[in-house]
């Protein structure tokens, strides 16, 4: 729909919906004689002005005035609250004392949504989508009619796909997406030859949130708490961090990428990144293209380790506090006064060889906790050797996580290592594998270094770190010694050779924040046990 | 409430095989002992794992259990996992159990715990509290992944202990983990047991070392049975039989029968009118596990024959036909059969000197030793048998087996009720 006063003035609507009943939205474009002011505003006859919840403007060089010196053109989205069955709804642009109106139930304005958003600007698309995180009203727009993606869906299936890692794609010679518990990704285009200094990068996060229990997890636009887009001499790479307030909620992320190797010249990725621990993520931040896929290009791997160190100073920044303080409260938090937790959670199921060993010995932990928490590949294996005898609650997947972060600050835990209990049955002493709790402090600790600073997708590795730190855990008890209390490097097939020390030395600081020295931890004597 | 004799105790024997099904040295000692203790007038059930009501169960509906005698039963046992120590199918699980503990037998004795389940042994002992549990050793495969064998799978050196590290070097594909949930599992279980049996110090030693030092425990030998115990031992005319030397048991590679093969060309060297007979396989079959053996198979000539397969049931018959039975194997042995028979027969013995084989020939009383996998050695030993005197020195000496009664008082003991002395009462 299109409204035309003179050569200078003119408005268009392109797009009008209804996100609610309540809420409505219009794309368009507004032709404004130059230095007057101007203003938008939708109205509902009688019912007053609706107010403008949003209004973002942006560049429409498709249209051009007769004139550009006398006139410019501004494209607009706006979103507008309504009242309860408005009997009119008019959108009016004043222009100094010229006002122009448009009817905006005109049935020749689309009111498609999805075909309006997907045949937008993609740039104008992807910015409203940047601007819904962490903005209520246009964060709606994800909901739109209960599609996934909403009002987006029909766009986002026109993104180009990869998940976690792509090779030869389009004119990138290597596409990886990586996430971390951290609530960290990493985007990384490398290209097959040189990249020119003004390319950029950008990109909206998409995450899948759970909500209350039972509820489907639903998208939602996250803010990021931290950007960092660089090019590099033949990549271009992004880290960003996410809020920590939605981590315990967020189920999946997804990555809108926006790239501009050249002046005009863009790519547009939808990013379903593989999940990744740490140590892989920030070594991929400094891989270089694959050998056989790339053209040498001079100091492409100094540049991915000047990224990398760069990602390394931001997650200090962001974590070692947050660590130094965690470790803080665990040295003052005072002890369950000799009682022992009555929560376990088994970690390292992996091996349905397990389940044998937890069905033989469940009275073990059925005569010291009320509920076991199963954490490991083969944790439904374990599970059912509690859940056929049901005497005590057994939890795994979201639910054992979401019992330990509920743990976690608030009451303390016995963490059994499988393997390390195993170990302890076969000496004939399973008691061992239950004297040494984790207080709730220390269950805060270990899930939060898990998060920032695991060096393995398990929890069973950082549960070893954290005790092997306090000098006290199974390595010790397998008769390991008092050096293991050190910080033990990461094993793995490094992508850039050099990111190894950086990366050790990087992990062993946070996993060292705020800790005292390794020293002997008081074990807590195994309650008197009846039956 | 009054004490129950030992021996009025009633008795479930549990084993991974049934004898009409499969010879195996575990199962033909359980079901000898269900045999021996039914005509004893003892009160005893057999209930074995059935292979063929297994395979027969992959294809259509069969009945779990299936009497296959009086109180004789076998069982499917297609619930189970692929390694056998444990039931896939918890319900095919617990209806064995309810079955077994139906039967309120006194006492519950295993001779095996693959093809049973350590989860049922587990379920078994929470549903019967007041049973007495004993579990019968015969091998080690809860210690060794490889068949119980403990042999090293690359280079077949023999294996003297179990650790997680050389267990791996064994299978590189498993994970410690792995094998610490097996050994903790496995470990767990025996530890319950009331009692446990070995039928050599040699297989007590090893699962000792293993971790079940401090159980409750006996070496009690394996009963050959009442028929061939009937059967009189007699002297064989040395002269004639000194220089006749016998192989008993299938020609797999574990067993020896190559060493036995390489050392007869060089005994007939210098003793032309040695003499050995295989028993238990064809030229074929030995060649199928050796063919490399074949030009001193063709070397041999009329000095070597092969008998075929046999009967258990006939074995000590044929051990008389031969002046000195060899058991060259290169593994451990726990307790061979084959020796039992032997002596049994009162025909002496030519073994490698390592394990169960060491154990139950007594050098200079029932038999020689020579150097495991020794070929050489062992043709000194058979050119050092091959004298006359020497047979029948041996011949004399060579000890007897357990007899019934020894036998009974020895599973009295095992089988008397927990916290209590053993009532041992001698049998009828």
């Amino acid at each position: 729909m299109f409204v035309y006063l003179d050569e200078s003035l003119q408005l268009a609507l392109d797009c009008v919906a209804m996100v609610t009943p309540r809420r409505g939205i219009a794309y368009g474009w507004a032709m404004t004689p130059r230095g007057v002011g101007t203003e938008l505003s939708v109205s509902a006859g009688a019912e007053g002005d609706c107010a403008i919840e949003h209004c973002s403007f942006h560049p429409r060089p498709d249209v051009v005035p007769a004139d550009p010196r006398r006139a410019a053109v501004n494209g607009f989205t706006l979103l507008f609250d309504l009242p309860e069955d408005p009997r009119e709804l008019v959108l009016t642009l004043a222009a100094g004392d010229a006002l122009l109106r448009a009817d905006m139930r005109d049935p020749s304005i689309e009111a498609n949504l999805f075909k309006a958003t997907a045949e937008r600007n993609w740039r104008v698309t992807f910015g409203l989508m940047q601007e819904s995180a962490g903005n209520a009203a246009l964060g709606s727009l994800l909901r739109y009619q209960g599609r996934p993606f909403g009002a987006f869906a029909d766009w986002m299936a026109r993104l180009p796909l990869v998940r976690g890692r792509a090779e030869n794609f389009g004119q990138l010679a290597e596409v990886e997406a990586l996430t971390a518990a951290s609530g960290e990704v990493l985007v990384m285009l490398r290209a097959a030859g040189a990249v020119p200094r003004e390319a950029e990068i950008g990109a909206a996060i998409i995450g899948w949130l759970r909500g209350e229990a039972g509820a489907l997890a639903e998208p939602v636009l996250l803010p990021l708490a931290d950007w960092h887009g660089t090019r590099m001499p033949a990549a271009l790479g992004g880290y960003g961090r996410l809020e920590p307030a939605v981590l315990d909620r967020l189920q999946s992320v997804e990555v809108i990428v926006r790239a501009e190797l050249r002046p005009g010249e863009e790519v547009w990725l939808r990013c379903q990144p593989g999940p990744a621990t740490v140590p892989d993520l920030l070594d991929a931040a400094c891989r270089t293209t694959a050998a056989a896929l790339a053209l040498p290009v001079e100091a492409a791997a100094s540049a991915g380790l000047e990224l990398l160190r760069q990602v390394l100073a931001r997650r200090e920044a962001a974590f070692s506090p947050m660590l130094g303080a965690l470790a803080a409260h665990g040295a003052t938090a005072e002890p369950g006064a000799g009682r022992l937790p009555r929560l376990a959670l088994i970690l390292g199921a992996d091996d349905p060889m397990a389940g044998r060993l937890f069905h033989v010995t469940a009275a073990e932990f059925e005569r010291r906790c009320d509920t076991v928490l199963v954490m490991g590949a083969a944790a439904d294996d374990v599970a059912q050797a509690f859940a056929r005898r049901g005497l005590v609650e057994v939890m795994v997947g979201v639910e054992a996580t979401q019992a330990l972060r509920e743990a976690a600050g608030r009451a303390g835990i016995i963490a059994v290592d499988a393997a390390a209990f195993a170990e302890a049955v076969a000496a004939g002493t399973p008691e061992r594998a239950f004297s040494r709790p984790l207080d709730a402090a220390e269950v805060a600790r270990l899930l939060a270094l898990h998060a920032v600073a695991g060096c393995a997708p398990a929890l069973t590795d950082s549960l070893q770190r954290l005790l092997r730190a306090r000098g006290g855990g199974p390595a010790e008890a397998r008769g390991a010694s008092h050096r293991d209390a050190r910080f033990t490097p990461v094993q793995r097939a490094w992508g850039n050779r050099h990111a190894a020390e950086l990366v050790n030395a990087h992990l062993q600081r946070l996993w060292s924040a705020g800790a005292a020295p390794a020293a002997p931890h008081a074990i807590l004597p195994e309650p008197a046990l009846h039956g | 409430m009054a004490e129950v004799p030992a021996a009025d105790r009633s008795v479930c024997i549990l084993a991974h095989s049934h004898p009409d099904f499969s010879k195996g040295g575990g199962e033909m000692a359980a079901h000898r002992q269900f045999l021996a203790m039914r005509a004893a007038g003892r009160r005893a059930v057999f209930v074995g794992a059935c292979d063929v009501g297994t395979q027969y169960a992959a294809q259509r509906p069969i009945e779990q259990i299936i009497e296959h005698g009086e109180d004789d039963y076998v069982f499917a046992f297609a619930g189970m996992a692929e390694d056998r120590l444990g039931w896939e199918d918890p319900y095919q699980r617990r209806m064995m159990v309810e079955f077994l503990a139906g039967l309120r037998s006194d006492v519950y004795h295993f001779h095996h715990y693959w093809r049973l389940g350590v989860d049922l042994i587990h379920d078994l002992m929470e549903a019967r509290p007041d049973a007495t549990f004993v579990m019968t050793l015969h091998e080690m495969l809860a210690i060794c992944l490889h068949h119980g064998q403990m042999i090293k799978t690359r280079s077949r050196e023999l294996c003297r202990r179990e650790s997680p590290l050389s267990c791996l070097a064994c299978f590189p594909d498993q994970t410690l983990e792995r094998f610490a949930f097996r050994k903790a599992t496995l470990l767990t279980i025996m530890r319950r047991f009331d009692h446990i049996i070995y039928p050599s110090e040699f297989v007590r030693a090893r699962y000792e070392a293993w971790g079940l030092k401090g159980r409750p425990s006996s070496v009690l030998e394996n009963y050959l049975g009442d028929e061939l115990m009937a059967t009189p031992r007699m002297q064989c005319d040395a002269e004639r039989m000194a220089a006749r030397f016998g192989f008993f048991g299938q020609p797999t590679p574990f067993k020896g029968l190559d060493i036995l093969l390489r050392a007869l060309p060089l005994a007939l060297r210098e003793d032309p009118g040695i003499t050995v007979t295989v028993f238990g396989a064809e030229r074929e079959d030995v060649l199928r596990f050796f063919p490399v053996l074949e030009p001193v198979i063709e070397a041999s000539g009329q000095s070597l024959s092969f008998a075929g397969r046999y009967d258990p049931l006939d074995a000590v018959e044929l051990m008389r036909s031969v002046g000195w039975a060899v058991v060259p194997s290169i593994w451990w042995e726990n307790s061979p059969v084959v020796i039992q028979e032997a002596r049994r027969a009162g025909t002496p013995l030519i073994v490698a000197d390592i394990g169960g084989m060491a154990e139950k020939v007594e050098a200079g009383v029932d038999g020689m030793h020579f150097k495991r996998g020794s070929p050489v050695d062992l043709a000194r030993a058979m050119l050092d048998a091959a004298h006359p005197a020497r047979r029948a020195a041996y011949g004399a000496t060579v000890r007897d087996v357990i007899g019934l009664k020894e036998f009974l008082a020895g599973l009295d003991l095992a089988f008397a009720p927990r916290g209590t002395a053993a009532v041992a009462q001698a049998a009828e």
